[in-house]
């Protein structure tokens, strides 16, 4: 049997797979690929919105596009059934199918009647004449399939998914929302970082940076790293560690600074203070009182130059002149008087003793010779230092006494005498250097205290979550300071009547005002004890402490008026400068007012504060009512008003100086309520 | 060359064969009016040697499609009216003492007279009115040609076709054919009642006064022929295959057998019933003017082929089911391709 050949039938039968092929392609695309691919791509969309999922993902989404084609090409197709579906579609009853098979394969029980294969080629042929006259494209439609319930499905999620916010814009609008415009990696740990309480830090911060010493060097590299932390190019535990290091380099150059000092600048900045308010009596000299009282050395200098050139030539301005030295002259000359008798000399003797008596003691136990041992070696440092800031105060007072005879000697001497102008010039050249002397001191201590504030800003970034608890403790602080106890008052050496000069350490406390009649220590005695050092917070060790106090009072009877700055850390030892004086002191013992826990170390001494009662009334009963009453059975806002209302009447004095009036001021933005 | 001539010599005789089959068909057609797929089926029967089961309610003209079809082939043609009281010899004959004209004693000789079975066409009218004992007479002409009777085995005619009809409706008084006697019936044929159109053509045809006339066109030598050409027709292996994956999915216990089968079906169609598929489905194909048999065919004749070949078991006696339902769900099950 040799069947006829089919070519038309061939051909036909590779058109309707081919046309199948496409067919099947066109329908698993639209039913499967298209579906499939927008369910990927809702799935990627949330992906890269929640799980940061990078965007080349999204080719996925073409994934089920050659899956199916391949589908659809590689699929087999057996010819016969392609046949068969032709048959059907033409209504040709398996014609083609029947010669398509009859030629692969011979029919079955057609025995060897040549009729039988005579029309298996008949069948053939017929096949292929049909197979002529057809064209497939109608038995194999290519349609696209009608949209499904899941098709709209598949395209509701993905719609869904556009609509999922993206987790980085979240971060972002986070952090553009916050106060730091920082990248989202570090966003967290920078979260509530307020650099709105940071202002007056960085003014400062800028203040201190415009001279070309090692406190504007300090001040540079802090508002460089807290600049970084805003940025977000460092995290707060960088930040934190830099400026811990940035500590202690500062540490070093004080320690420096400390060693190099001859005199002792609070009273060189005390003794400017009131050469530049004897200078500022008159007009000729004016320009140079303030300058001075600016401690603006080089232009005081340059403007009593000027003001000799105007007495030169000008009788008026001559006799102002005099009268002007003259005046200055009284005040350095009243001042060294005051400070003939020191507190310092007092304490070193009293430290002395004190040394002698341990040194005498014998210890019965190793233990108790141990002890002993630390005490002798502490109490001789105590001893050293009080010796070291004896002298500077004789250097101080020596150099206080060469200014006054410079005052004293160019206001005798005539107008345009070369002695008068030798005179000046000294008095000049003394000024700047002693204002250099006791800038350079205030600077190392602005920069000192400007790095803490800012440790505690940086700090205090991190923990805007767990604000309440952190308000509760300044709450408790704050409680107990107003109460009077003394562990954290004292520190400052504050308190003690009018000047008070010590090493305190963090806290500063807003105490005016005597209270009435009683005993004239009673106010401040519980303070001077803390003054010792007893409150944890004195253990400054005193890098450097200074405080300026000036009291004021009637010996015997009220009317107290005292104000007393300190400035300090450490062990609080207050000088009492002004025995005779009653009232208050102001304090500032560092930048942070609320101190810092982890530093309440102090083994400064009891001091007793000579203070003379007053009459006057206090607002410091209101703040001990309060603090009594207890803060919870009011409303906080309520209480800080009340507080900072107090606050702003000391503020309003103008012996406050600038700088604590920015302490006080930012003490009371930091607690303000939110 | 020689094939050549083969081919076309054999597309003429398919040819004419089909032409005698439509003159044959329009000629039966002549007389009985619409029952084309009944007519069909009894030429089918014709041609491939089998016999015909016709079952109708009376006077669906089915005793007079039978009679106008031998007519029309111009062959010999009984009709036996089976009756409770029928005995077998009234339709295979008997042997009878006759006054033999050649005998010279003048006895009589004992002599067989062929019954109404010794026929080219018999119609074995309401066989299931017949005792089982004489419906057992035709099982013997029916399957092999012969005849027994009297210890001679006498063959039939040839070509020898018994057609039977049946009445659904009376069972009282009947008696139902056995299996083995429908086995041996190539087609069962259902003989529906006539559409409205047809049965106006029926009135105008029979209270008229013409009578058509049915002219002989085929003879028995003729049969012979279209008998042999229908055999050579050339089968594909799917269709051989289909044929049997059909006749055995009619078994309850195949595994493409529908759940209809499984649970109303006793027992399925003997290969018989795919002899009559094929063979049908061959015929079929002529018929229709094609060269080989499709799917399509043997779907058309499987009921015929085997309604009367698969029994049901008493559930589905009880519960009133078809067997052209059960058919219907095997066709539907059994898929086309292989």
């Amino acid at each position: 049997m040799n069947p006829t050949s089919t070519p038309a039938l061939d051909r036909l039968l590779a058109a309707a797979t081919r046309r199948l092929r496409f067919a099947a392609a066109t329908w698993a695309l639209g039913r499967i690929a298209l579906p499939a691919a927008l369910v990927i791509a809702a799935a990627i969309i949330v992906a890269m919105r929640r799980l940061g999922t990078p965007e080349v993902a999204l080719w996925l989404t073409a994934a089920p596009l050659p899956i199916v084609l391949a589908w659809a090409g590689l699929r087999p197709h057996a010819s016969r059934r392609v046949a068969r579906r032709v048959d059907a579609h033409f209504g040709l009853d398996d014609q083609l199918g029947a010669a398509l098979e009859l030629g692969k394969t011979p029919p079955r029980g057609a025995g060897n009647d040549p009729r039988t294969s005579a029309i298996v080629d008949l069948v053939r042929q017929r096949g292929d004449a049909l197979a002529q006259t057809i064209n497939v494209a109608p038995a194999f439609p290519i349609r696209v399939p009608s949209p499904r319930a899941f098709d709209v499905f598949a395209l509701v999620l993905v719609g869904v998914a556009l609509q999922v916010p993206s987790a980085r814009a979240e971060l972002a609008e986070a952090s553009l929302g916050g106060v730091l415009l920082a990248p989202v990696q570090a966003a967290s740990a920078r979260a509530g970082l307020d650099l709105a309480l940071a202002g007056p830090l960085r003014q400062s911060l800028r203040e201190l940076a415009a001279a070309k010493d090692e406190p504007a060097l300090a001040a540079q590299e802090i508002l460089e790293i807290l600049e970084a932390l805003e940025r977000g190019e460092i995290d707060r535990a960088l930040a934190l560690e830099q400026l811990e290091e940035l500590e202690k380099i500062l540490d070093e150059q004080d320690a420096q600074l400390d060693a190099e000092l001859r005199e002792d600048p609070a009273m060189l900045a005390e003794a400017l203070e009131e050469l530049g308010a004897g200078l500022q009596e008159e007009e000729v000299t004016s320009k140079a009182g303030e300058a001075l009282d600016k401690g603006e050395g080089d232009k005081a200098e340059q403007a009593l130059a000027e003001a000799g050139k105007a007495a030169e030539a000008d009788a008026n301005a001559d006799e102002q002149m005099k009268r002007a030295l003259a005046e200055a002259e009284k005040r350095l000359a009243k001042q060294n008087d005051e400070r003939e008798s020191s507190e310092t000399t007092k304490q070193l003797e009293e430290e002395e003793r004190r040394l002698k008596k341990e040194e005498h003691k014998q210890p019965e136990t190793p233990e108790q010779a141990a002890e002993q041992e630390r005490r002798l070696a502490q109490q001789r440092d105590k001893v050293e230092q009080l010796k070291r800031q004896h002298e500077r105060e004789m250097a101080a007072q020596k150099k206080i006494e060469e200014l006054r005879r410079n005052a004293k000697q160019a206001a005798q001497n005539k107008a345009g005498s070369a002695e008068r102008k030798r005179e000046l010039e000294k008095l000049g050249r003394g000024m700047k250097e002693a204002s250099r002397s006791a800038q350079g001191s205030q600077r190392m201590q602005g920069a000192q205290d400007a790095l803490e504030e800012a440790k505690t800003f940086v700090r205090r970034s991190g923990q805007s979550g767990a604000g309440e608890d952190k308000r509760k403790q300044q709450f408790r602080k704050f409680d107990k300071a107003a109460k009077g106890d003394g562990k954290e008052e004292g520190k400052d050496g504050k308190g003690k009547d009018g000047k008070g000069k010590g090493k305190g350490s963090k806290s500063t406390l807003l105490v005016e005002g005597e209270v009435g009649e009683g005993d004239p220590q009673a106010m401040m005695e519980g303070d001077g004890k803390d003054g010792q050092g007893e409150g944890k917070d004195g253990q400054g060790q005193g890098q450097q402490g200074q405080g300026q106090g000036e009291g004021q009072g009637e010996q015997g009877e009220g009317e107290g008026q005292g104000e007393g700055e300190g400035q300090g850390q450490g062990e609080g030892q207050g000088q009492n400068q002004s025995p005779a004086s009653s009232g208050d002191g102001i304090g500032d013992g560092s930048q942070d007012p609320l101190g810092d826990p982890s530093a309440i170390k102090s083994d400064a001494n009891d001091v007793r504060v000579n203070v003379k009662r007053g009459r006057g009334v206090s607002k410091a009963e209101i703040l001990k009512d309060a603090s009594q009453n207890g803060f919870a059975t009011e409303p906080y806002r309520k209480t800080y008003e009340k507080y900072r209302d107090h606050a702003k009447s000391a503020l309003d004095s103008d012996a406050f100086p600038a700088a604590q009036r920015r302490l006080v001021k930012r003490y009371y933005q930091m607690i303000q309520g939110r | 060359m020689s094939t050549a001539i083969t081919t076309t010599q054999t597309h003429q005789e398919l040819q004419a064969m089909q032409r005698d089959l439509a003159t044959l068909t329009a000629e039966v057609q002549r007389v009985i009016v619409g029952q084309d797929k009944v007519i069909r089926s009894v030429v089918t029967c014709l041609l491939a040697g089998g016999h015909g089961l016709l079952e109708g309610v009376p006077g669906l003209g089915k005793t007079l499609l039978i009679r106008t079809l031998a007519r029309a082939v111009d062959l010999d043609f009984a009709r036996i009216q089976f009756t409770p009281d029928l005995m077998p010899a009234d339709i295979v004959g008997t042997s009878m003492l006759l006054q033999s004209e050649g005998d010279t004693s003048g006895r009589p000789v004992l002599q067989y007279q062929p019954g109404p079975i010794f026929a080219n066409i018999v119609l074995a009218d309401e066989i299931n009115r017949a005792t089982p004992k004489t419906q057992s007479a035709l099982l013997e002409a029916m399957a092999e040609g012969t005849v027994t009777a009297g210890g001679q085995t006498r063959p039939l005619p040839n070509p020898f076709l018994v057609l039977a009809t049946q009445n659904p409706l009376e069972m009282e008084g009947t008696y139902p054919l056995p299996e083995a006697q429908l086995d041996r019936f190539l087609f069962k044929m259902q003989v529906e009642f006539p559409a409205e159109d047809e049965l106006i053509r029926i009135l105008d045809r029979t209270t008229g006064i013409d009578v058509a006339e049915v002219t002989p066109t085929l003879d028995a030598h003729r049969i012979g022929q279209m008998r042999e050409l229908v055999r050579a027709i050339p089968v594909t292996d799917s269709i051989t295959r289909y044929v049997v994956r059909v006749l055995r999915a009619t078994h309850p216990e195949d595994s493409r057998a529908p759940d209809m089968v499984k649970r109303y079906v006793r027992f399925g169609g003997s290969p018989r019933g795919a002899q009559a598929m094929l063979l049908g489905s061959r015929i079929r194909c002529i018929l229709d003017g094609r060269m080989t048999p499709s799917i399509d065919d043997v779907r058309a004749v499987a009921s015929e082929a085997l309604r009367h070949r698969v029994i049901l078991n008493f559930e589905g006696e009880a519960e009133g089911i078809a067997v052209d339902d059960c058919l219907a769900k095997v066709l539907a099950a059994v898929p086309a391709d292989k």
